[in-house]
């Protein structure tokens, strides 16, 4: 069973992620300001935290640090209602692994978290050849194929599909593509993350008989991985 | 040049001209009231030894007579050839009997019996003929008396006097005018003082105030009186900022967790299918409820920030094209076309990466939406108009194009126009690009697009300063 450790002095988000991460199948810790949050972070082991910026007694950014600076390499997500790009990198650079700006919806939470565990640590592999099923991806040759036939992608395709597929199996949302493919953080006011996707489809998916970009309705994407 | 120019255009210099010209005034009314008075009396003095000569003359002819009275002046004449006082003594005919006066003047006497004319005589023998004063007196027997002064002495004290009083005017004015220069130079060093820390604090150095120098003098007080005023704004500041933090943590919150109950609702299952269809609209209808409070806030929170803060160097041109390449798609999908056109050299300026993004998305966005036919998004760098080199990012389509009178407007929030109603937008759109753009010590500008086909078009540019003209970097704290 995953851990997760939630310090959020808001009593109703406190809870409503607590119980959505329980419905995940999470067991759940929640420590209602930065010390207390500090106190369970350095005496247990988590899977992941979710750390709320502004808390009182002990700010966010202060639980980060001391908790970096014990040695522990937790996954840590920074919640937080201050959108700015100063206070992201701010929250980056203490030691958080992502950040979550509020409102958030819980699939976003969810994803990004999950993302996070799979995130390979103490460097990537050396040599890893992604698979879903008949598809595979290889990033330092840059090549894809399907049933063995080659699939030619854009530079951003296959960004795109590279990014998918190393998260096989998860939700990915909207904003995380934006992030991690495009690398800028803004609210697009249309839907072009769906029309990049729809075109990676027509490539990987449409000539082939078993679909595997799902959409996740009012969430994001999922690439199926048939061998899970 | 330019520096000489500023001290004479400075209000002190001007001061300091009119106070110079009263003060030279005054020296030239005071000196001339000195002139005139030292004049005066030299003649008046000059007058009364003529009178009194006259007078003892006058008393020896009476008692003497004719050929006595010849020889006494002829002695006089001898005893002091050289002597202040002219003789002439003439038959009514103004035949010379004797004296020092080679003949009767020409000039016609006063009734006083004063006469003015040159002096054609001998003791001299430059050439410059003196003028003479005397007085004619008829003696009993219709003799004439003349007693008069070569006033050529006289004369030369006063050329002297004028001479010394010219330089001293001249002397004075120099003084004048350089104390004036010493002056301005003065004041103008502490009002460049106070200018040049008002401009840093407008790029966004806003911990910086107006240095004083302890004198507790006028401009001490100013400087007080401004860095008090700096202080207030950074505490309004601050509190707009800390107001907009709060906002943002207070209402995003329930915000969101109206929107997770909904979800809730939805995914629970136990919903009629129009119940559902009615949560799933509710969800949508949060959603946009919090991307409006979202681009809000994040204007506000851009407006909030000082000018310059926590921007970097980055590539202007890759950011264009960025963002041409992820809406290429999309516009192709609704029958559009979006273009990139500039050089491939890195274009630097100093910006936040993000949000410059941010703006340009919205722009091309517009375009997209509101726009018809081709959109093209060109960087290139540009002259600015103050000199130096400025960054410049045009979005041009060839749709209807915003009315010039709309053109200000439009960066307004909530504005939307008349024929933009029926498309989807907050109208927030355009005011965070020119929040960004002020931000980045630039500006954004709305023009027709005079190389659409089609309509009128819109040919919306976002200047923003290239790297090393651009605002300092924030210093570390």
């Amino acid at each position: 069973m995953m851990r997760a450790l939630i310090i959020e002095d808001d009593e109703v988000v406190a809870k409503f992620i607590a119980k959505g991460l329980r419905q995940h199948g999470y067991l759940v810790d929640v420590a209602r300001d930065g010390r207390d949050g500090l106190f369970h972070a350095l005496e247990q082991a988590y899977d992941v935290m979710v750390v709320d910026r502004m808390l009182p007694g002990l700010d966010g950014l202060s639980v980060l640090k001391t908790v970096r600076s014990a040695g522990n390499t937790t996954p840590i997500l920074i919640l937080s209602a201050l959108a700015e790009v100063d206070n992201r990198v701010e929250g980056l650079r203490a030691g958080g692994d992502d950040y979550l700006t509020k409102p958030f919806a819980f699939s976003e939470l969810i994803a990004r978290l999950e993302a996070l565990q799979r995130r390979p640590r103490g460097g990537t592999p050396a040599h890893t050849v992604y698979r879903a099923g008949d598809l595979e991806l290889d990033p330092r040759r840059r090549t894809v194929t399907r049933a063995g036939e080659p699939i030619r992608l854009l530079p951003r395709e296959f960004a795109l599909l590279e990014y998918l597929m190393r998260h096989r199996g998860q939700v990915v949302t909207r904003t995380m593509l934006l992030e991690n493919v495009w690398d800028y953080h803004f609210d697009p006011q249309t839907n072009v993350v769906d029309v990049h996707v729809s075109r990676l489809r027509a490539k990987v998916d449409r000539p082939f008989s078993e679909p595997l970009v799902e959409t996740v309705r009012g969430v994001g994407y999922r690439l199926r991985d048939p061998g899970d | 040049m330019k520096a000489l120019a500023r001290y004479l255009r400075s209000s002190t210099f001007r001061l300091a001209v009119v106070y110079l010209l009263l003060f030279e005034g005054s020296v030239c009314v005071v000196l001339g009231f000195v002139y005139w008075t030292t004049a005066m009396h030299l003649e008046m003095e000059a007058d009364a030894a003529i009178d009194r000569e006259m007078r003892s003359l006058a008393a020896r002819y009476r008692g003497r007579g004719l050929a006595s009275f010849s020889r006494v002046l002829d002695d006089r004449v001898a005893r002091s050839p050289r002597g202040p006082f002219l003789y002439l003594f003439a038959t009514a005919g103004r035949r010379a009997l004797a004296g020092n006066v080679s003949g009767w003047p020409d000039a016609a006497p006063t009734p006083e019996g004063w006469i003015e004319f040159p002096l054609r005589t001998a003791r001299e023998p430059d050439d410059t003929p003196h003028l003479a004063r005397a007085r004619v007196s008829v003696l009993p027997g219709g003799l004439l008396l003349l007693v008069g002064r070569d006033m050529h002495e006289i004369d030369r004290a006063c050329r002297r006097i004028r001479l010394a009083l010219a330089w001293s005017i001249g002397l004075t004015l120099v003084l004048a005018v350089a104390g004036a220069f010493a002056m301005s130079r003065g004041t103008m060093r502490r009002i460049d003082a106070i200018n040049r820390a008002s401009r840093e604090i407008m790029r966004g150095d806003l911990a910086r105030r107006i240095p004083t120098r302890g004198a507790r003098d006028d401009f001490d007080q100013l400087a007080d009186q401004l860095n008090a005023m700096l202080d207030r704004i950074q505490e309004l500041m601050d509190g707009i900022r800390r107001v907009t933090d709060d906002i943002a943590h207070d209402l995003k919150t329930p915000l969101t967790r109206l929107r997770t109950r909904l979800e809730e609702l939805r995914d629970g299952g136990g919903l009629g299918r129009a119940s559902a269809a009615s949560v799933e609209a509710a969800i949508g209808e949060s959603d946009r409820l919090l991307t409006t409070f979202a681009a809000l806030l994040r204007i506000a929170r851009v407006e909030a920030r000082p000018a310059g803060e926590g921007l970097a160097s980055m590539d202007l041109g890759g950011l264009a094209r960025d963002a041409v390449e992820l809406y290429e798609p999309y516009a192709e999908e609704h029958g559009r076309e979006v273009a990139f056109v500039g050089r491939t050299a890195a274009l630097t300026v100093i910006g936040d990466r993000d949000l410059l993004f941010q703006a340009v998305s919205n722009l091309v966005d517009n375009a997209l939406r509101h726009g018809e036919g081709r959109v093209v998004v060109e960087a290139v760098a540009a002259s600015a108009p103050e000199g130096g080199r400025r960054g410049r990012i045009v979005v041009r389509d060839e749709g209807p194009g915003v009315p010039e009178a709309d053109r200000e407007r439009v960066f307004r929030r909530f504005v939307r126009l008349e024929a933009s109603r029926n498309t989807a937008g907050n109208g927030l759109g355009l005011a965070l690009v020119e929040a960004v753009a002020a931000l980045h010590g630039g500006t954004v500008e709305l023009r027709e697009n005079e190389a659409s086909r089609r309509g009128p078009g819109l040919r919306a540019t976002l200047y923003l300063p290239v790297d090393g003209g651009g605002p300092s970097p924030p210093r570390a704290e």
